[in-house]
């Protein structure tokens, strides 16, 4: 394994961990959800879809 | 990473808060599975993003599934008529639990139940893809390395 592909495997899972603490800590909160959405929390879930169907990461290659 | 996402995937599920009273549990668990079904989708897309070129390379099929989560299908309810394959399958069972909302009956019900089922069945193949490409991101093999590893 050459050293370039160490480093980008460390910065990958550096990347990783980021974003699975986040996801984590969305999960606990949902599991605590005891109540029906709320209109807010309706419009921020639209949001929040809206946002990734822009986001670069949801665009197919070569779009 | 097996070992971590599944068990905290159903510990999050078996855990998941009593109803309120004046809540409906079935909308709530809705909720509840479509917003997680959302960060997973999404979680599993943002790494296949970050490490693209890594991915491409040594699990070429998880970057196929995940152009094939991107690619646009049509759907009505978008403005331009068209939306990700993958958002379309949490926006159909979105569309469904507010049809069930605005009216509670046992055939929206049953619509909703399906859309779920839908929504699962992707999830499933999202998780098996997502344990595949996080192993290649783990940091494992880095700490012990093959013998001769020259630098």
């Amino acid at each position: 394994m050459d050293p370039l592909t160490i480093i980008a495997l460390i910065t990958a899972s550096l990347t990783t961990i980021e974003q699975l603490t986040a996801f984590l800590e969305k999960l606990r909160a949902t599991s605590q959800q005891s109540g029906e959405w709320t209109e807010e929390q309706e419009k921020a879930f639209n949001d929040l879809q809206a946002q990734r169907a822009a986001s670069p990461r949801w665009q197919p290659k070569g779009k | 990473m097996k070992n971590l996402i599944l068990p905290l995937l159903l510990l999050a599920l078996a855990g998941c808060a009593s109803v309120a009273p004046n809540a409906d549990p079935i909308e709530v668990r809705a909720e509840q599975s479509i917003s997680v079904a959302a960060d997973t989708m999404d979680l599993f897309i943002a790494l296949e993003y970050d490490h693209q070129l890594l991915i491409e390379d040594k699990a070429p099929e998880v970057h196929q599934f995940a152009e094939w989560l991107r690619t646009y299908i049509p759907y009505p309810g978008a403005p331009s008529g068209q939306l990700q394959r993958g958002l379309v399958f949490i926006q159909q069972a979105t569309d469904a639990r507010r049809t069930y909302k605005a009216l509670r009956t046992i055939e929206n019900q049953n619509k909703l139940t399906a859309a779920l089922a839908a929504l699962e069945q992707v999830l499933n193949s999202i998780q098996s893809h997502l344990l595949s490409a996080q192993a290649l991101t783990k940091p494992g093999p880095l700490t012990a390395p093959a013998p001769g590893l020259k630098f």
